[in-house]
Order: structure tokens, then C-alpha cells, then sequence
């Protein structure tokens, strides 16, 4: 081989090897993965959709749901951008996690879309789905997005930033289950979700305006009022706070479950309590089926939530439809509650919640009722205090008393809305009963005058003054048709998960709206 | 690694080639138009419409310098290294009609510039003979492509959301080339040749963490013409 030929070899090597290779990203990212508490693991957070208000607005004009959407929240005056948030939080047991979440940022050169805007916080609710993701409103069929388009709708388009996290336990979280209704844990997930998107702010062209509205529906009614509470308890900023349709006063609630008047919903919400609060505080049980009848106690702490559609797991037999306690009293006495046949109106709801394929053992349920007959709550059975049951000893009567939000009085201003005639979130031992501990003037969590906002949905508008006359003349409207194509129960099987919570945050919004107004 | 494995080509090539005492070198340089005709897979991945997601891409043809160099094994056969100067491609976006404005909007538009560097070691059998002056060639060969460098462009960003990271994983594959070779005198010749070969890659791109991807195969045509010598 002659020299000549071995120059050309190397000079052909060199021009394989010419220039440096690689990925250029045509930008600058942060990546943050040390999991600590509110960290932002990607700075700036991916953008799953850039909507301009005109094609919101024909986005929503496409669709029957975002036709009455649209109705309710008004038009886009903004364009809205979603993001979708990656940070670092805790789970339960205060172990380390990650969650992810929307921040979405009103755009566009209107007035009240561009500069600094007010955040609205906002907690989600229920759901079985372990992918739920409320950022993701790209398709309407996926499990997050009716409820990311009605937050992008009814805050972000009308000049809100908003944060909402998934929580830890959903989408991309490692967690392997949900801390459902862990107050503590529930708040600490919001706020890192806050903090996490307040890093990303700057980096999408985005501002805080540092006024913080904290909102939430259903499990997140009791999350906006946990994280107010949270803030407040940490000297943080707050503006004001929506919770609707919450379980706020767990200890109340869960008794009155547990009394027979079995909610919609109970098999769910009750599987999601277990694996929670078995995990944040490991006395629950020694093994779930002490709680749970043999067909449904092997894996029912890993059930929920799950890949597999709720209707899917009922149709293998994992959970029962409804069947949460035994047709069987658990014991003599508790005959006249199993199933309760007062009030006769809400008689055939709580039937439902009784049968022989029930998911809760009866021991269990003695267990409970024993303790809350010697330790009763001040509200449920019987209206006595309104406080929460001074010594609860049954382990899951204590974890409800832990999370239960008759404990403290908060300091700016709170609407709390839901419809009196919610057959999964009762109305009276939650809404009802806070409302009558922060204004009745003989408790001792009595508010001053002005603090506090009630509005029962279903209720008759109290006339031309009625700030919330529109709110229940839609909600009257949306009833009335869900009953004229169902029926009654159609009302019912509606009533908490579709008919109440947009009219509620209509409510909210404008709720909000005066607050700020009034230089809140 | 990239450069790792086109060493060992190179390496591979070199010692096929000192096994045979009557052996022949050439060299050949020129210019190549490479048509990349790729057909790809519409984007998989978290938080796109669909599926089908409605979002593919294009590979757009480049024209670059050439360069090879063939050793004979015996009068008809020979094997050749083929490289040149590694091209840069435009990607473009291919974006489904009905998808909403916003993401439409983006369709045509110029999302990517990649890098491949694609050397190929032919085996090619010459009819005729050395005092031929037109000798028409086929050539089977084995391709390794790497696309060693991507950018991504404003446009990209916007349609992924963000700062995108591209990655397209290397491919094997065979290869084949029918040429007619012009002989100048005992030492020059010009050839034309013709050449595809079968690419398959990967692309994933990565934007704040969130990974999507496209499979592309390319069904090349490669278009060149060159100068030899002989030593």
C-alpha cells in the first residue's frame, strides 16, 4: 500500500469523523431531578397545546359539552397555553415522590391575558383512572381533559394562570398508590405543584401576580380547603378559597357512611381511604381482610386507582357496584340501619348500599359503630356540638379526625359551594355543617361577618340581590333537562360528578373575580 | 461510537483488501444526489391527538461530495468503501389535514436539520474487461448509517412544546448500485451509478422529559457521479 493511498484513507477517516456530532435542542432546558420538594424537573415545561381564544372558543363550539361549557364560562377572552408540570413532592408516609400536573397561562394581547395574573390553585377530583392527567385536553376522551378544558375555560381564557396538580399517585408518579384524602399530604402536593409552576413562570412568558385563589371539586374541595388552611398555617399569601361539593368534615361524614346512609360512590372512595390512610399510618388493619369480605380484600390496596376502567374492574368482580356494607346487621341493635329506611326520600340510595356481595366485613363495621356510639361525633347521628368526636379510638374513626377540617377558622375569605341534594358528598354533614360552625355565633369557630360565602346550588334564588340568581337558575335549567331525558335517577347518577361542579365554578370564578375587585 | 464503528469499516475494508497480491486501488471522488423518498410512522407519544396523532415527518434530498475507494479483486470483481462528505438534511413537518389551526399551521414547515454519515462497502462485479471502454457494474453491499448530528428548529420547538432533543437510532442494512463506467485512459475513468439501500431508524425526540417517537425508512436513491483513478 503506497503512501499516497494510506493519506487518503486518513483523510477519508477524517472526513467521516469532520465534525463534532450531537443534538442541538435549538433552546435552553433546566433539568431538576434531585425529587426535592416543589422542584421543577424540566424548566420550561413541555407546551401540549398553545389554543389562541378564537380557536378555543371554535374548539368548544364543536362539541355538545363545550357548547354548554361554552354557555356557562362565556367565551375565551384570552388564549390559553398548557403546560404540563413535572416536580418533586412527598407521598403519605412522607416518603419521597414525584407528580406532575397543568399550569396553564392565559395568552394573547387582550387586556387582563398578558402580564401578571392571579393564580388560581386548583385541586381535582376523584377519579379511578391512574392516568388521569388534566393537562392533557389534546383529545376529549382522555381521562383528565373534561376537567383541564373546564379549568381552561372558566379560569385560564378569562386571564387566570392555573395550577393543578394530578397528585402523587397519578400519571407519571412513581408513587404506587394515592394518598387520598391525607390532608397533610394532600396540601403539601398542591403547594409543591405551586411551587414548581411558579419556577416555570418566567420561563414561558408568564407572571404571578401574587394573588393565590385556591379551588377545588369534590376530593378537592377538601384538598382547596387543606392547602388554605395549609398556607394560612404557614404565614403564605392567600387571597381567597373556593372548596365545593367537599368532604370537609370527614369524621361526620364517614360516621354517617358508616350509620347506614351509604353514599354514591361509597365502594371507590373506600378502597382509596384504606390504601391511604393503611399507609400513612399503619394501623388500619394487620391484613386488609380484616376490612374487607375475602372476594375483595387479596390486592385491594393496589386496586386504586387503576389502568383498568371502574366498569371493568366491577365486571371481574374486584369491587362491587354498590354493595358497601352486608344486608345482614352486624349486630341487633344496628337492625334499623341496615339499610337506614329514613329519610324516605334518600331510602332507596342507601339500599343500594347494602347486599350480600357487600366489600366491607361486618366485624368491621361493629368495630366502627361501637366506637362512635361511645365516642360520638358532635354532629352525626345526632346534631350536638358540631365538633368533631373528642377521642375517637377505632383506627380508621382516628384517621377520619385527622383529616377532618373542623379545626380551624380561616382568615380570608372562603366560598363554599355545592348542591344540598348530593347523593356522593352529602351536603348536610360537610357544606351544612362548616357553614354552621364558621357562622353560627356560638361556636367557637365563629367567623367575622363577611368571611364566609354559602352557596347551595339547588336552591331557590332569594331575588333580584342574589349575586348567585343566574348560577341557580342554570343549575335549575340543567336538572330540570337531566331529568326530562333520565329521569330521577338520571339526576342522581349526574348530580355530583356532572350537573353540580360547573355551575359551582362559575360560581367560584366569580367569586374570585370580587374578591380581587375589592383589592383583595 | 459512531466513529468506533466506521474505524472498524474502514479497518474491516482495508484487510479484505490486503489478502490479494494482484490487487488493484482506486480512488474516486465526485458529486452525489441523494432522494432519502422516506416514509414514516405518524408520532407516538404522551399528549399528541389521536391515534393517529396525525404528525409525520419528511426527509428531504441534499447533493453532496463523494468520495470512495475500491480495491480489485480480480478483473471484474471489486470491492468499494463508499463515503463522502456526510450530507445534511432538511426534515420537514407532514402535518394531517384535519387537525386543529394551531398544529396544521405547521405543515411544510422546516423542523430539523439531521447529519448522517452512511459509509457502505460494495461488492461489485464489472462486466467486460480492464481494456473495456464502457463497463456497465452492479454492486451488493452492506449500509450503516448514523446520524450523528440533529438540530431542531424554532418550528419544531413550537410543535413539540419546547426544546426539543432529537435522536434516530443507526441502521444496517444491505445495499445495492447498477453504474456504467466511462474508461478515460489505463488510469482515469468517470463512472455514473445509481445505489439504494435499506434504512430503518428510530427517531425519538425528547421535549422536558416527554419522549415521542417516529420510525422512518428510507427507501433511497442515490445518484452519483465520479472521477477514478488507479493506481
Amino acid at each position: 500500500m503506497n503512501q499516497w493511498l494510506g493519506l487518503t484513507m486518513v483523510s477519508a477517516a477524517a472526513m467521516l469523523a469532520a465534525c463534532g456530532g450531537g443534538s442541538d435542542l435549538g433552546g435552553g432546558t433546566e433539568t431538576d431531578l434531585s425529587g426535592a420538594r416543589g422542584s421543577l424537573m424540566h424548566n420550561p415545561p413541555l407546551r401540549v397545546t398553545a389554543l389562541s381564544a378564537a380557536e378555543f372558543k371554535d374548539r368548544l363550539a364543536a362539541s355538545p359539552s363545550g357548547q354548554s361549557l361554552l354557555a356557562l364560562a362565556g367565551a375565551p377572552k384570552c388564549g390559553v397555553d398548557v403546560h404540563y408540570i413535572e416536580y418533586g413532592t412527598v407521598g403519605g408516609a412522607g416518603e419521597k415522590t414525584n407528580a406532575s400536573g397543568a399550569l396553564m397561562v392565559p395568552t394573547g394581547g387582550v387586556a387582563g391575558c398578558g402580564g401578571a395574573r392571579p393564580v388560581v390553585l386548583y385541586a381535582h377530583g376523584t377519579t379511578t383512572d391512574r392516568a388521569y392527567n388534566i393537562a392533557d385536553i389534546t383529545e376529549p376522551a382522555r381521562p383528565g381533559a373534561s376537567e383541564g378544558s373546564l379549568l381552561a375555560a372558566m379560569y385560564a381564557a378569562q386571564g387566570f394562570i392555573v395550577v393543578a396538580p394530578n397528585y402523587a399517585g397519578y400519571d407519571v408518579s412513581k408513587l404506587g398508590y394515592h394518598p387520598y384524602l391525607n390532608a397533610d399530604q394532600q396540601s403539601k402536593d398542591m403547594l409543591d405543584a405551586l411551587a414548581a409552576a411558579r419556577k416555570a413562570l418566567p420561563r414561558i412568558g408568564s407572571q404571578d401576580g401574587g394573588k393565590l385563589l385556591v379551588a377545588g371539586y369534590s376530593q378537592g374541595g377538601h384538598v382547596a380547603m387543606a392547602t388554605h388552611r395549609a398556607l394560612q398555617a404557614a404565614g403564605q399569601p392567600v387571597t381567597a378559597s373556593a372548596p365545593m361539593s367537599g368532604p370537609y368534615a370527614l369524621g361526620a361524614f364517614g360516621d354517617a357512611v358508616y350509620y347506614g346512609n351509604v353514599n354514591l360512590g361509597a365502594t371507590v372512595f373506600t378502597p382509596l381511604l384504606a390504601a391511604s390512610y393503611q399507609k400513612a399510618y399503619g394501623n388500619l388493619y394487620a391484613q386488609p381482610s380484616d376490612m374487607f369480605e375475602a372476594a375483595y380484600a387479596t390486592g385491594i390496596e393496589q386496586l386504586l386507582p387503576s389502568a383498568t376502567p371502574l366498569a371493568t374492574l366491577v365486571a371481574q368482580g374486584k369491587l362491587p357496584q354498590t354493595q358497601l356494607f352486608s344486608s345482614t346487621p352486624p349486630a341487633p341493635a344496628f337492625a334499623a340501619i341496615t339499610p337506614p329506611t329514613q329519610p324516605p326520600a334518600l331510602a332507596p340510595l342507601f339500599a343500594l348500599g347494602f347486599g350480600s356481595n357487600n366489600l366491607v366485613k361486618n366485624s368491621a363495621r361493629l368495630a366502627y359503630l361501637q366506637d362512635a356510639a361511645a365516642n360520638p361525633d358532635g354532629a352525626v347521628p345526632n346534631a350536638t356540638t358540631g365538633a368533631q368526636a373528642a377521642a375517637p379510638q377505632h383506627p380508621l374513626r382516628k384517621a377520619f379526625k385527622a383529616n377532618d377540617l373542623r379545626d380551624w377558622k380561616p382568615q380570608r375569605p372562603v366560598l363554599l359551594c355545592g348542591g344540598n341534594a348530593d347523593p356522593t358528598v352529602f351536603y348536610g354533614a360537610n357544606t351544612a355543617l362548616m357553614q354552621n360552625l364558621w357562622s353560627n355565633p356560638a361556636s367557637p369557630l365563629a367567623l367575622p361577618a363577611g368571611l364566609l360565602t354559602v352557596l347551595d346550588v339547588d336552591s331557590a334564588s332569594a331575588g333580584a340581590a342574589d349575586p348567585f340568581a343566574a348560577v341557580k337558575a342554570g343549575f335549575a335549567q340543567a336538572k330540570a333537562g337531566a331529568a326530562a331525558q333520565g329521569g330521577a335517577n338520571a339526576v342522581v347518577q349526574a348530580y355530583h360528578g356532572s350537573l353540580v361542579p360547573p355551575f359551582c365554578n362559575v360560581a367560584a370564578r366569580a367569586f374570585f373575580q370580587q374578591v380581587l375587585a375589592s383589592g383583595g | 461510537m459512531q466513529r468506533k464503528i466506521s474505524t472498524t469499516l474502514i479497518g474491516v475494508a482495508l484487510l479484505a483488501l490486503c489478502g490479494t497480491a494482484s490487487a488493484q486501488w482506486s480512488v474516486r471522488g465526485g458529486l452525489t444526489h441523494i432522494a432519502p423518498r422516506s416514509t414514516a410512522t405518524d408520532a407516538v407519544g404522551p399528549m399528541l391527538p389521536g391515534p393517529p396523532s396525525g404528525i409525520s415527518i419528511d426527509v428531504k434530498n441534499k447533493a453532496t461530495a463523494f468520495l470512495s475507494l475500491a480495491y480489485g479483486l480480480n478483473p471484474n470483481m471489486e470491492l468499494e468503501l463508499a463515503l463522502g462528505y456526510p450530507p445534511t438534511h432538511d426534515v420537514t413537518a407532514r402535518i394531517a389535514g384535519n387537525l386543529p389551526p394551531h398544529i396544521a399551521a405547521f405543515n411544510g414547515q422546516k423542523l430539523a436539520e439531521v447529519r448522517q454519515i452512511a459509509p457502505t462497502l460494495f461488492l461489485n462485479y464489472k462486466f467486460g474487461d480492464a481494456s473495456s471502454q464502457w463497463r456497465p457494474f452492479v454492486g451488493l453491499g452492506l449500509n450503516y448509517t448514523n446520524f450523528d448530528k440533529r438540530k431542531s428548529t424554532q418550528a419544531n420547538n413550537a410543535l413539540n412544546g419546547g426544546p426539543t432533543d432529537i435522536r434516530l437510532t443507526d441502521s444496517w442494512g444491505l445495499a445495492g448500485q447498477v453504474g456504467l463506467s466511462y474508461r478515460i485512459d489505463e488510469r482515469w475513468s468517470v463512472t455514473g451509478a445509481l445505489a439504494t439501500a435499506r434504512v430503518k431508524s428510530r427517531l425519538t425526540t425528547t421535549t422536558a422529559g416527554v419522549q415521542r417517537n417516529i420510525d422512518i425508512r428510507f427507501h433511497p436513491v442515490v445518484f452519483t457521479v465520479h472521477l477514478g483513478y488507479t493506481f
